[in-house]
């Protein structure tokens, strides 16, 4: 590597796992294809098992990198006792449910309950963001038929830091969503990386002493 | 594999063929093992998938006349299996009243379940003849459905949908989730189903409610099944609706209608000569299409829905497949960790990923087209390896998956490593291969291992998922940055040269190929399915020649070795400058002298070889007992 790009390596790093949870057919997929590929498509398969993608955010003039994990698990596991494993080590949940299905909104009580009871066992602290997708199916002017039912859900859940309402489809809120999580990330969850990289990067260091000793002997 | 196969008459004439060349079950999947026996697009060569598949899942034996010397297709089980979900349409009603009015699926009572494809529910002319044709394994099955009827329904004659519905209301048990939760969710899944293939059923009414249909009726069926055998219900479970789908569009391809040619039937029926093509026109009758397609699901799921469809069962067989792949790419030292260790090491457990190479049988890894290549070997393999003692069941299609998955993990095995040791990136970062797509290396990066894993890459082409913010877009930034350094000193672009050979050997060997031939792989997966673990661990070196391009490890070896020596030469360096533009000269010698790897292809051949004599041992002596029978 030329000596120009040395001085933009970001210095800290942090590891930020978010999970996807929530009723299936609410959007789960379909807001990561958005902050993915910033597409969006009608007819996607149903999610088997989980999905997985992973980012790298540079941040902080490049100085910080967030490596985001962020995992979509499948509407229908919560029978199965599989998530637990999408979400252990998280950092976030997102949980997701369908603007214009109640349904979906009382399946997300049931994962705040499992989170909490997680939460609980493993003393641990996980940030909790509940979602609305669909926004783009009420009409203007209008709110949710059940927004009482939301709003007081959200007042008796303290442990819900944020509530949005999102369209994976008109790409409404989705960046929002995340740059939230990202601008949130606790400043002393970042590490130095510059500590491992001056272990192991020993030939870097010698090529850039080697440059530097070659010139001048120029 | 999707298109039409040209007319009825065309694959009648062509079944004829195969049977005629195939006459019997075990000949048939053991020539679709030895690759003797393919689909080919061209047609050029008879092939059949509904009669591999339909004949292997449900047990329908072909044997050879002594009078006529023609092939006759046995169709006992096949009427078994047709009444059976006769039975299945009386009983289980579908509640589509329950719907919301709104709904597309939505259908009164009254309206008699016109939405319902009521096509197939007339009754079959011959059931009483089928009655006497029972043998005694399917009176189990045949008492077992009455009795069930008895015991939810008192009047037998008021079969409405909403008695139906009540009926399973009140034998439900509380944990179970209501008929119109049920319904929803197999709705929701069948109207995403192969968006690849929009025509395939997100664009077709009929197919979806058919499908629908199919899955609402299996997922009471089961539960009344288990709840008699005093096994935890199941039910309906996302995935399911996928593999019953690849099952209904290989049968929809070869249907034959007989309504259309009554006549010409009547001229047949005393022509003995074309009794077998009275048998294949049953065999393909499409008024039993839905009958078939629920028939073979049920066979299929029966041996995988606690494996792969229950927690315990996804861990249970992870453990499975951990072992196995433990064995093949075995442990060289703890510096160099094969692949199973590699990935415990970096917490990535196998049921993560798992989860859905085994409950989609690999159709959503490699794809509908080229994953029904690789179920012709595993249900061909489930009727061969019938007889052998991994299987007793002729339908266990799950035998073959974990061994085909793991030769497709070896394919991705260099670049899984590279993600994994820190050896094998930091090698690669020195030679000026980039760990991951940002410029920096990444020492340990199980993102991208994960990432390898769960979008499996299917084209040779298939750059990494991760995307990035265009300022970590590397490759520009690598070459933009060899053109800025055109005045660099000589030495530091000889220091770079002199890498570059192990670059590119490197690279290569990274470079993820084309998918390996389903043949290939399911033959390979045969050959190693059973195998004892040393005999796995024997033959791994050979199987990683094969699927990833040699073994990465014996490379890093020959760079260490290089390096080692480089690194005398760095301490000399730091001692004295002086000499730096002399030794850069001799060590790009002696890297180029570096002997390449030796190649191990006679061993794989010889390796192969007598596996394939094993097996064909094998498919010869079921060949004798089946012939004994």
């Amino acid at each position: 590597m030329s000596q120009q790009s040395l001085p933009n390596k970001p210095l800290r790093s942090v590891e930020y796992k978010i999970v996807l949870l929530g009723e299936s057919s609410v959007g789960k997929s379909s807001i990561l294809e958005r902050l993915q590929n910033n597409t969006f498509n009608e007819d996607k398969s149903s999610t088997i098992g989980a999905a997985f993608i992973s980012k790298k955010i540079p941040i902080n003039e490049n100085k910080d990198l967030i490596n985001l994990q962020i995992w979509d698990t499948a509407g229908q596991e919560r029978f199965h006792n599989l998530t637990p494993l999408y979400y252990r080590n998280a950092n976030c949940a997102i949980i997701v449910f369908d603007l214009i299905n109640l349904d979906s909104f009382k399946k997300a009580e049931y994962w705040i309950d499992q989170l909490n009871n997680y939460i609980e066992e493993q003393l641990i602290g996980i940030e909790i963001i509940l979602v609305g997708n669909k926004c783009d199916l009420i009409n203007e002017g209008e709110e949710c038929s059940y927004i009482n039912i939301i709003n007081e859900f959200i007042s008796n859940h303290k442990e819900i830091k944020r509530y949005l309402q999102t369209s994976a489809k008109e790409n409404i809120n989705i960046s929002k969503l995340f740059q939230d999580i990202i601008d949130n990330i606790d400043d002393e969850m970042f590490h130095p990386i510059e500590e491992e990289n001056s272990k192991n990067l020993i030939d870097l260091k010698f090529k850039k002493n080697s440059y530097n000793s070659t010139s001048c002997q120029c | 594999m999707l298109d039409h196969n040209g007319t009825p008459h065309d694959y009648i004439h062509r079944i004829e063929q195969v049977l005629k060349q195939y006459p019997s079950r075990p000949s048939l999947a053991a020539a679709i093992l030895s690759g003797q026996h393919v689909y080919s697009n061209s047609h050029k060569y008879p092939f059949s998938r509904s009669l591999l598949w339909k004949t292997s899942l449900l047990q329908i034996d072909i044997s050879l006349s002594s009078t006529t010397n023609l092939p006759s297709i046995n169709l006992i089980n096949l009427r078994n299996h047709r009444n059976i979900y006769n039975d299945l349409i009386c009983k289980i009603g579908i509640p589509w009243h329950l719907l919301p009015t709104d709904s597309i699926y939505y259908s009164s009572i009254t309206s008699d379940s016109s939405n319902s494809s009521n096509i197939n529910q007339n009754p079959i002319d011959d059931v009483e003849e089928d009655l006497t044709n029972l043998n005694i394994s399917n009176l189990n099955t045949k008492r077992r459905l009455p009795k069930q009827s008895i015991s939810n329904n008192d009047d037998p004659l008021s079969k409405t949908n909403l008695n139906s519905n009540s009926n399973s209301n009140s034998n439900s048990n509380l944990k179970s989730e209501s008929d119109i939760n049920i319904l929803s969710m197999i709705i929701g899944d069948v109207e995403r189903l192969f968006p690849e293939y929009p025509d395939m059923f997100i664009e077709s009414k009929n197919d979806k409610i058919k499908m629908i249909e199919i899955l609402y009726r299996y997922s009471k069926w089961i539960n009344e099944q288990r709840l008699e055998q005093g096994l935890k219900q199941i039910g309906y479970v996302q995935g399911m609706h996928e593999l019953c789908a690849v099952i209904y569009a290989v049968v929809k391809v070869e249907l034959y209608d007989d309504t259309k040619d009554d006549d010409t039937n009547k001229d047949n029926k005393t022509n003995t000569i074309n009794n077998l093509n009275m048998q294949i026109k049953e065999f393909l009758a499409s008024k039993y299409f839905q009958h078939d397609v629920f028939a073979m699901f049920t066979q299929l799921m029966s041996p995988i829905v606690d494996k792969y469809f229950t927690s315990s069962g996804i861990v249970r067989e992870s453990i499975f497949f951990d072992l196995k792949l433990h064995h093949i790419d075995h442990e060289q030292s703890s510096k160099y960790p094969g692949l199973a260790t590699s990935l415990k090491n970096a917490n990535i457990e196998s049921q993560l990923w798992l989860t859905r190479w085994f409950r989609m049988l690999l159709t959503r890894e490699l794809g509908l087209a080229y994953s029904v290549r690789i179920w012709d070997g595993l249900i061909a393999y489930a009727c061969v390896g019938a007889m052998s003692d991994t299987v007793s069941d002729g339908h266990d299609i799950s035998v073959l998956l974990p061994y085909v998955i793991i030769l497709l993990i070896l394919r991705i095995r260099s670049k899984l490593l590279q993600c994994l040791n820190k050896n094998i990136s930091k090698i690669c970062y020195d030679v000026g291969i980039n760990g991951n797509s940002n410029g920096e290396m990444d020492l340990f990066d199980e993102s991208e291992a994960l990432s390898l894993l769960l979008h499996y890459p299917i084209d040779s082409n298939t750059t990494l998922s991760r995307s990035v913010s265009p300022e970590f877009d590397d490759d520009n930034k690598i070459d933009n940055n060899l053109e800025d350094n055109k005045d660099e000193p000589l030495v530091f672009r000889k220091s770079r040269e002199k890498q570059s050979p192990f670059k590119r050997k490197l690279e290569k060997m990274l470079e993820i190929d084309k998918l390996p031939s389903s043949i290939d792989l399911f033959s390979d997966a045969a050959l190693i399915c059973g195998l004892s673990d040393s005999e796995l661990n024997q033959f791994g070196p050979s199987l990683i020649e094969k699927y990833s391009k040699g073994d990465i490890y014996s490379l890093i070896k020959i760079i260490e070795k290089n390096n080692s020596s480089n690194n005398l030469f760095f301490n000399d360096i730091l001692k004295s400058t002086k000499s730096w533009k002399f030794m850069s000269l001799s060590s790009s010698t002696t890297s180029s002298t570096a002997s390449p790897k030796p190649s191990s292809q006679v061993k794989i051949d010889s390796n192969r070889s007598r596996l394939e004599n094993r097996l064909q041992q094998r498919v010869h002596d079921r060949l004798k007992e089946s012939t004994n029978k």
